[in-house]
């Protein structure tokens, strides 16, 4: 399997007197489901940030497709949908109209556009809805459109910051679906959590961030075994770094 | 409680300084003012003329009734509250009494000042109507004020009714029949039971109804919220008000007249600047009127070829208002990441706004001449309006947004 992103030795943050992120390195290949979990305020939206082109890396580098972002703006931008933690719409957009600046702005042609979005709709139970603003939405219901314009452009990374928060059963559902399939179609997810039991059943490998850096990586059975714990639940070692009870990681 | 007393005096004491900050800089526009001041003497001037040929069978005391009842019975109580009240006050709601109280005898004050300035406005044509003297002016005055007050406490009191329309019906039905009785003098028998009903209405309908429910603290904050937002809409008609930003209308049938055409990457801040200008804040708004000026202007002033001087203005005047609209923001998370390059939102950009000041001096151009009645001053007025909405978009409002960026 090819790797889509690769995150090299990164430095990074707001400000260069006080970075956030130290030397963190990783991969993601394709068709991986990859968890990014940490406390809040370990760096996980940093680092996305750092991902999305949104900060520039005070050192290391990150490459999407094996180019970095100051090679091809454009086309590394084209690679990638986002979805934020706090959901941002346009005030003065409708649903539909949102949707579309979304097609228009990654090239999709029209049939494109109207199948997917038709299936998006649908999926979310929000057909009915397609004409309406965003005043009227609730926080779930804007969350669900950040979803829908992120998922109608197929990239071949999709970054998704902790998206269950406020979203109904269907749509966690809808959502897990849809990364599922996105996944076996080959693109490459990282997601960041603090819904550990959901992100134990569907992701294929985790990043646990403490305090700015990596302080395991690898799939749940490589992380347990080397917790000592083969039993143990990522919830009991995520506490465990949280906590600094970290010997075992030596 | 003393912290509340003070917080209640705190809020009051800001808003104040808020609102005479704002009549500070309404003031100031000097324009305004010399406007206002020629308003009231032609204003005065035409209201005599008016008064004077007036019929003798005019309803006079009926529409004043009508009018006095308006601003009587539309009372509502502003508590200075805010949206995190909801959460902090809500736990000690009964504590609040003396703050509320303290929001009703503000109201009253406020309210009577605007009902008695209708009333002093309307008193000549009152007079002219009842052919009668001045003498029960105050009595007529005083029996306004205690009507306010009771509109002011029945107020409060639907503030805990759930169902509030039937006794808000109630209650300006009430207010007419007794503004109108006092003004047109009925017997004292018709007065008393006026007021009767009136008494009996607040103790048996509001006060019982009000008793047993809790305050709708929903609909307090909404109300107080329109109370705030009408002054600073009002104010924003002189100068620019932060807080009134980010508004948003539908604009569905102006909307429609501009739909997705093509789906390509140039299109998307073509549509973003449209749809923002047509729903955001008041770049419409804006825009309408100050066409419609420009027109009126342009139609009435009738100075032959000079007209192209309000033509012009107008439009650079647009131009100006119209450029905010390049850093209205968008959601980082959506417009920050699409793929597009940055030359994609300049010439749309540009091409809007030359677009819209065309538009403009299209219709000035044409209410201009039509003023004039000559299609020569139509063909000279519209070539110069688009060099300069050409110049305009094309080269100032390219550098302006080439040198930020």
């Amino acid at each position: 399997m090819d790797t889509v992103l690769s995150v090299k030795q990164l430095n990074g943050g707001y400000s260069r007197q006080r970075p956030v992120l130290h030397d963190v390195s990783f991969e993601i290949k394709e068709g991986e489901l990859v968890g990014l979990v940490g406390l809040n305020g370990a760096g996980k939206s940093t680092t996305i940030k750092q991902i999305l082109g949104l900060l520039t890396p005070f050192s290391g580098e990150i490459r999407l497709r094996e180019k970095t972002i100051q090679e091809d703006k454009i086309s590394y931008r084209q690679k990638i949908a986002y979805v934020p933690e706090l959901p941002e719409l346009y005030e003065q957009l409708t649903l539909d109209e949102h949707l579309q600046m979304t097609a228009m702005a990654y090239h999709l042609d029209k049939k494109t556009y109207e199948e997917r979005s038709e299936r998006l709709l649908q999926l979310f139970h929000l057909e009915k809805k397609r004409r309406w603003f965003p005043i009227h939405f609730s926080k779930g219901m804007r969350q669900k459109v950040m979803i829908m314009c992120a998922f109608l452009v197929r990239p071949d990374l999709y970054i998704v910051d902790e998206p269950f928060v406020g979203l109904d059963p269907i749509g966690i559902q809808s959502l897990l679906d849809l990364m599922t399939e996105m996944k076996k179609s080959g693109a490459s997810i990282l997601m960041s959590t603090h819904v550990l039991a959901t992100a134990e059943q569907y992701c294929d490998r985790f990043i646990i961030l403490h305090e700015g850096r990596i302080a395991i990586e690898g799939t749940l059975d490589k992380i347990r075994s080397r917790f000592g714990d083969s039993k143990a639940s990522l919830h009991e070692i995520y506490v465990a770094v949280a906590r600094g009870e970290t010997k075992w990681l030596s | 409680m003393v912290e509340l007393n003070k917080l209640w005096q705190k809020r009051f004491h800001d808003n104040f300084q808020m609102q005479l900050r704002y009549w500070n800089l309404i003031g100031r526009n000097s324009g305004l003012m010399f406007f206002i001041y020629a308003m009231i003497l032609i204003g005065g001037f035409y209201y005599k003329k008016w008064l004077d040929v007036l019929p003798s069978h005019f309803p006079g005391v009926l529409i004043i009734s009508v009018v006095l009842t308006l601003f009587c019975a539309h009372a509502p109580i502003r508590t200075f509250f805010q949206r995190a009240d909801s959460v902090f006050l809500l736990p000690i709601e009964s504590e609040l009494k003396s703050y509320f109280r303290k929001s009703r005898v503000y109201s009253f004050m406020v309210q009577s000042v605007f009902l008695f300035l209708i009333w002093m406005i309307s008193y000549p044509l009152y007079l002219q109507s009842t052919g009668s003297g001045a003498d029960a002016f105050i009595v007529e005055t005083a029996a306004l004020i205690a009507v306010k007050a009771w509109n002011i406490n029945c107020s409060w009191q639907e503030q805990f009714i759930e169902d509030i329309l039937p006794v808000q019906l109630l209650r300006t039905g009430l207010t007419f029949f007794f503004i109108y009785f006092v003004l047109s003098h009925q017997s004292w028998l018709v007065m008393i039971v006026c007021i009767l009903v009136m008494l009996l209405a607040t103790v048996f309908l509001f006060y019982r109804q009000a008793g047993h429910s809790l305050l709708n603290w929903y609909r307090v904050l909404e109300s107080d919220d329109r109370q705030a937002m009408q002054f600073l809409r009002f104010a924003n008609l002189f100068t620019d008000v932060p807080r009134l930003r980010r508004q948003m209308h539908p604009h569905r049938l102006v909307s429609r007249l501009f739909p997705i055409r093509r789906f390509d990457e140039d299109e998307v801040f073509a549509q973003l600047f449209i749809k923002t200008f047509i729903r955001s804040d008041d770049y419409l708004g804006m825009y309408v009127r100050l066409s419609v000026i420009g027109a009126l202007i342009g139609y009435f002033l009738n100075i032959g070829y000079a007209s192209v001087f309000v033509v012009i203005s107008i439009i650079y005047l647009t131009g100006l208002q119209l450029l905010p609209l390049w850093d209205h923001p968008f959601p980082q998370a959506l417009t920050g990441l699409y793929p597009i390059q940055e030359s994609n939102k300049r010439q749309p950009f540009v091409a809007i706004i030359f677009n819209l000041l065309l538009g403009q001096s299209l219709v000035l151009s044409f209410a201009a001449a039509l003023g004039a009645r000559s299609l020569t001053s139509f063909v000279f007025f519209f070539a110069l309006s688009s060099a300069v909405s050409w110049l305009f978009a094309r080269v100032y409002t390219k550098r302006r947004i080439t040198v930020e960026k």
